[in-house]
């Protein structure tokens, strides 16, 4: 954890430098109050600055040391990178392909990920789920889901 | 005050809010049950779906969600010793306890028996104390609401994570994730990168969505384990009348617990129940019973999560400062539809809140008959695979980001914010806070300028003015009371070395 918490400090504070000097590029009209635009989000950016250096700072500490977690559960994190692959990638063709005809694929490869093998179900879920959806939204509810290849 | 809450039950009675109520709890009982939807997660993916909605009856089918998941985190509790919801946790000890013996339908039948009385409880505890406080806040102005929204930032940061440094980063990023947008004095824009779907700022609910239910799925993918699954027949037995008046100190002590959990920030069902049963246990006259599949032990913590729900909305409808997820996503909600909490909420839109008081008790009946009702259906859910429904969960949470403005730019925003929630918690940052951040951004800094606009730009408006000073003095108090702790602890040591 201690690592984790220099990286992010480190990185914090490095937003927290970014995010002022974007704060300085504000614009600022006429017809402002008297602190204007700038200065609440300056005021968060030194905060932010400041606790963050401490973060860096803490984790200098030996006592940081002392709480490390103990991951006892095994955890799969290759899943996430892949699930979160395969959301990015379907809302890159998502405008192109549309709807109906990529959220099955992207839920049912999701599935598959998981480590779930039987076609029955996994077919079923990843159609009926899309379908289901469009149902709801389009429509009942009038939202005008990418139509894609299926726009006539 | 007679008619205000004729308005209010003339609101609540109306078909439309009926139908809303009942969809809201009966996905509330479903949602609470599947282990991974907690009450929260429940509400927050039935956000997009209250946009085309009158308010009263948006508002009123999240309180049902809230309301329905309490108790549906008990079912998988008692039935197969996973939790549905956080509120539920402490419901395993002996309610499996009973579940083992044979007894799981006589639990399920007290959880839900307890809950009920549990929740109308806490809508008269409501109803009295959200109204007289109300009235306080009418005289607060913009000094007083900067010092409400600040001590409301602090207590959150500070209390209700593992670390307050952590906690304190996660506000402040909360608080910059608000500024990004039109800045409401100047009119200029700020933080947009020149990105037009920036310029009305980043929407609270595709955040409360990433945030909450898509670091949710994020989690659920890298766990391997796979919950159990119910074999058997699942039935409610509902308590008998000596049954009930055994559990009276237990219901008793449950509200007390909730009560107070729900006022303050940062507990919710989850400390409220934990706290409930260990102090039944402590006043009970059959104390060793607990573990071993006391009634009791289901009782108190079921009664106190109820009553959390109907509590927790005090400080939220009366100041506007949201102290647990769920009264965030209630904020969240009511942000969407444009209702401002406070005091001229009751006063301008009667039956909205009038209308939420009666709504909440309808919702406890419709709990009582749902959840006897719909328990089967529920356990056939909890059985389907994990990967399937974790499937239905990310289409809906994508579809649900889209249809906010029918913009695909929401749903990158959804997913970022899904990948950020998940990664804070991992570090053990405090998600919560950065929520609070981004919905009391704009409340803390439009307060904070109007009140030196007013002063003429002399910052000691700020504790010149009672209320605000007594606040600031507070929000100092919570700030620096880890620190002398620490420093105490500090000096301890030096004194046993020495």
């Amino acid at each position: 954890m201690a690592l984790v918490d220099r990286l992010t400090g480190l990185l914090l504070v490095g937003l927290a430098v970014a995010y002022y000097r974007l704060a300085g590029e504000i614009e600022v009209g006429l017809a402002s109050d008297l602190l204007g635009p700038q200065y609440f989000p300056k005021l968060l950016a030194v905060a932010l600055g400041l606790s963050s250096a401490w973060l860096v700072v803490r984790s200098f500490r030996p006592a940081a040391r002392r709480n490390e977690p103990v991951r006892a559960e095994a955890e799969r994190l290759a899943n996430l990178w892949i699930a979160l692959g395969l959301t990015v990638v379907y809302l890159i063709l998502l405008p192109h392909v549309g709807f109906l005809l990529l959220t099955p694929v992207l839920l049912g490869a999701f599935v598959w990920v998981l480590g779930y093998r039987r076609w029955v179900p996994l077919v079923g879920t990843a159609v009926g789920v899309s379908v289901a959806l469009w149902v709801v939204f389009a429509w009942l509810l009038g939202v005008r889901l990418p139509p894609g290849l299926l726009d006539a | 005050m007679l008619e205000l809450f004729a308005i209010g039950f003339a609101e609540a009675l109306k078909p439309y809010s009926l139908l809303a109520m009942a969809a809201g709890v009966t996905w509330g009982i479903i949602g609470g049950a599947l282990p991974g939807i907690s009450g929260s997660i429940a509400m927050a993916l039935l956000l997009p779906f209250t946009f085309g909605m009158p308010s009263s009856a948006a508002l009123m089918m999240l309180a049902g969600v809230y309301i329905g998941a309490m108790y549906g985190g008990s079912i998988t509790a008692i039935l197969i010793r996973t939790p549905g919801t956080p509120g539920a946790a402490i419901t395993i000890i002996d309610g499996y306890e009973l579940q083992r013996r044979g007894e799981g339908a006589r639990a399920l039948g007290i959880s839900l028996v307890t809950g009920f009385f549990g929740g109308v409880a806490s809508v008269l505890i409501l109803v009295f104390l959200a109204i007289p406080l109300s009235r306080v806040a009418l005289a607060f102005q913009a000094a007083e609401y900067f010092a409400l929204g600040f001590f409301g930032l602090c207590l959150i940061s500070s209390l209700a994570g593992k670390e307050q440094l952590k906690g304190l980063i996660s506000g402040l990023v909360g608080l910059m994730f608000a500024t990004i947008g039109t800045d409401p004095f100047s009119g200029t824009p700020r933080f947009t990168l020149g990105n037009v779907n920036l310029i009305g700022g980043i929407e609270p609910i595709v955040a409360i969505i990433g945030l909450f239910a898509v670091s949710e799925i994020f989690q659920q993918v890298t766990e391997t384990t796979a919950w159990e699954k119910f074999k058997g027949k699942a039935r409610t037995v509902l308590p008998t009348w000596s049954e009930l008046r055994r559990l009276t100190p237990a219901m008793i002590i449950g509200t007390i617990v909730g009560t107070l959990e729900g006022l303050l920030p940062g507990g919710g069902g989850s400390v409220a129940s934990f706290i409930a049963y260990n102090e039944t246990r402590r006043w009970s006259k059959h104390p060793e019973e607990f573990g071993h599949g006391s009634i009791e032990g289901v009782a108190a913590p079921e009664t106190a999560n109820n009553v959390v729900t109907g509590t927790a909305l005090i400080p939220l409808l009366t100041f506007g400062i949201p102290g647990s997820n769920s009264a965030a996503i209630f904020l969240g909600a009511m942000m969407l539809h444009e209702l401002l909490p406070g005091p001229t909420l009751f006063e301008k839109r009667p039956e909205v809140v009038y209308g939420l008081f009666a709504s909440l008790l309808i919702s406890n009946v419709f709990m009582l008959v749902i959840g006897y009702l719909v328990l089967k259906p529920c356990v056939r859910l909890v059985n389907v695979p994990k990967p399937l429904l974790l499937s239905g969960i990310l289409g809906l949470v994508l579809v649900g980001a889209y249809s906010v403005t029918s913009d695909i730019f929401n749903v990158w925003l959804v997913l970022g914010m899904g990948l950020l929630g998940y990664l804070m918690r991992r570090y053990h940052f405090n998600v919560l806070a950065a929520v609070l951040g981004l919905v009391l951004g704009f409340m803390v800094e439009v307060n904070f300028r109007r009140a030196l606009v007013l002063s003429g730009g002399d910052y000691l408006t700020f504790v010149e003015r009672p209320i605000s000073a007594i606040l600031l003095f507070f929000a100092l108090v919570t700030l620096l009371l880890p620190l002398w702790r620490r420093f105490r602890e500090l000096k301890e040591q030096a004194g046993e070395a020495a």
